[in-house]
């Protein structure tokens, strides 16, 4: 592939859009207090807060895997009509604002939600403040994304086998399971990274809807917001290391995201 | 009308970014805006306290930024642009000493338990919290609200039970309480005055260790000094402390 020549206002622009990306997060490197930085994110606040993060998201990421898979698939090859109708309301949550995330979910499952009035009628339990909250604001803010990725794989797999098994009368459940899923693994991994990360960070819906109580629905993004308030090297140090988890996901990703998001 | 208004404010604004103080007030019929930092609690008081400012001030155009104390405190110390700071919390005034070097208490306030008045679990006593199935809240240790709850219950030594939420700042809290998802919550004196209709209010025995005060300063580096002192005076007068105490507040000695 020859190399076309680039024009330098376009050169200048994308250095200046480079910069305002990448230098918050070099600044926030600067800012890490490396001497104390093991014995700060190893408070029992911390720990307690980066180990809520990790169970409850990877847990997400399952549901959004198990759940999302299948509507992936549905959207790929449901009623074109139909989908272009439904598909804007699947993605939605990626550009539905935090807080209104959250509104949403206390109205359905608050002891006063749609739902949420019947079951606390009934059983006493709601939904709110609970460690289930913090899952399910995952698995509302997450899927989404896992929805977007897996549907573009699964509509450009090469069509070559699903023919044969067509031919062979292979069920449409089994065309799915035998075929379909193992030729979109990898859709499906990038897929659930993505899902995963975006949970991971997730912080202002859980907040409206989980509340915040330290091992029970503090999480890592919520303890960092109240360390600021009280010692921003701690801040400092747990947003670094998230910031590294997030950085590293992305740069795992680099080649299967080019090919996701270009197909 | 309203459009040149708007672009003459967008021109104002892009002016004042690089011109010198002394052009900038060449516009004096352009309103000056008051940036009032104030505790989560003052929400109501500080706003009513802000309209008489602007009535009696003309061209003053009073911003508030109701947050917990510590959360402005921290913004602050990051170089937030303010004017005046009035914290829920001695504490939090400490905090930023440099910023504001002298202030004065201007009222006080103590955490109660309120719960709604038709409530399904019934809670008549601070340790009706132990109930089985009872979830209450109270804000987080190091918002002042939170910390008054802390030392509250610490006075009463006989609620076992945990909050099932800390929450970020006492307005937090009243809407969760206000809005039905909670059984309970550890809040202001002022914020069960303010909802008085529909939430019932339980004392904690120790009132000296549910009380906080309220310091308010004018911040060093504002370029509004004599603007500022003279909001700070407002709430400081007989006309700001009637607000407050009918809002509930407790008269600072």
């Amino acid at each position: 592939m020859t190399r076309r020549r680039l024009d330098s206002f376009n050169v200048v622009l994308a250095t200046l859009g480079g910069l305002v990306l990448l230098l918050p997060l070099i600044a926030l490197f600067t800012r890490v207090p490396w001497s104390t930085l093991l014995p700060r994110l190893s408070e029992p606040n911390s720990v307690s807060a980066i180990k809520l993060s990790v169970w409850s998201s990877v847990l997400a990421t399952v549901i959004c895997a198990i759940l999302g898979v299948p509507l992936a698939w549905v959207l790929a090859r449901g009623n074109r009509r139909v989908v272009n109708i439904v598909r804007p309301f699947v993605l939605a949550p990626i550009v539905l604002p935090p807080t209104v995330a959250g509104m949403s979910l206390l109205a359905l499952l608050g002891r006063h939600g749609l739902i949420g009035r019947y079951i606390y009628d009934a059983t006493g339990w709601s939904m709110p403040f609970t460690a289930s909250a913090v899952v399910f604001t995952g698995v509302f803010v997450g899927m989404p994304f896992l929805v977007l990725v897996v549907e573009s794989t699964f509509r450009h797999l090469p069509s070559d086998q699903q023919d044969a098994a067509e031919i062979d009368r292979a069920t449409p459940f089994t065309m799915f399971r035998l075929i379909a899923l193992p030729q979109a693994r990898n859709g499906i991994a990038t897929g659930a990274l993505l899902a995963w990360a975006r949970v991971l960070g997730e912080f202002g819906a859980t907040m409206m809807f989980a509340g915040s109580l330290p091992g029970l629905t503090q999480t890592w993004p919520m303890q960092v917001y109240f360390a600021a308030d009280q010692d921003m090297s701690t801040a400092y140090a747990l947003s670094a290391a998230m910031a590294t988890v997030a950085v590293g996901v992305v740069f795992s990703l680099r080649k299967q995201l080019r090919r996701a998001f270009t197909n | 009308m309203r459009r040149r208004g708007s672009v003459f404010l967008v021109v104002t604004a892009l002016l004042a970014m690089t011109a010198s103080p002394s052009q900038a007030s060449l516009h004096r019929n352009q309103k000056v805006t008051l940036t009032v930092f104030a505790a989560s609690s003052l929400g109501q008081t500080f706003t009513a306290i802000g309209k008489v400012f602007e009535a009696k001030n003309p061209g003053v155009n009073v911003e508030f930024s109701f947050l917990a104390s510590s959360t402005l405190a921290t913004q602050m110390l990051a170089g937030a642009p303010v004017d005046v700071f009035a914290s829920a919390s001695e504490t939090d005034m400490r905090t930023v000493k440099t910023l504001v070097p002298s202030s004065v208490i201007f009222a006080a306030n103590r955490v109660v338990l309120a719960a709604p008045r038709d409530d399904r679990i019934h809670i008549n006593k601070i340790m009706d919290l132990n109930k089985r199935g009872v979830k209450w809240i109270q804000c987080a240790h190091v918002v002042p609200c939170g910390a008054a709850a802390d030392a509250a219950l610490a006075s009463e030594s006989r609620v076992t039970s945990k909050p099932v939420s800390f929450e970020p700042k006492v307005s937090s809290a009243v809407a969760k309480l206000i809005s039905g998802e909670v059984d309970a919550a550890i809040i202001f004196h002022s914020d069960f005055i303010a909802n008085r209709s529909t939430l019932r209010e339980i004392r904690f025995k120790n009132s000296v260790a549910a009380t906080t005060r309220y310091p308010i300063g004018v911040v060093k580096t504002s370029s509004q000094q004599s603007l500022a002192k003279a909001f700070v005076d407002t709430v400081i007068s007989a006309y700001g402390r009637k607000v407050l105490a009918e809002a509930g507040f407790i008269r600072a000695s």
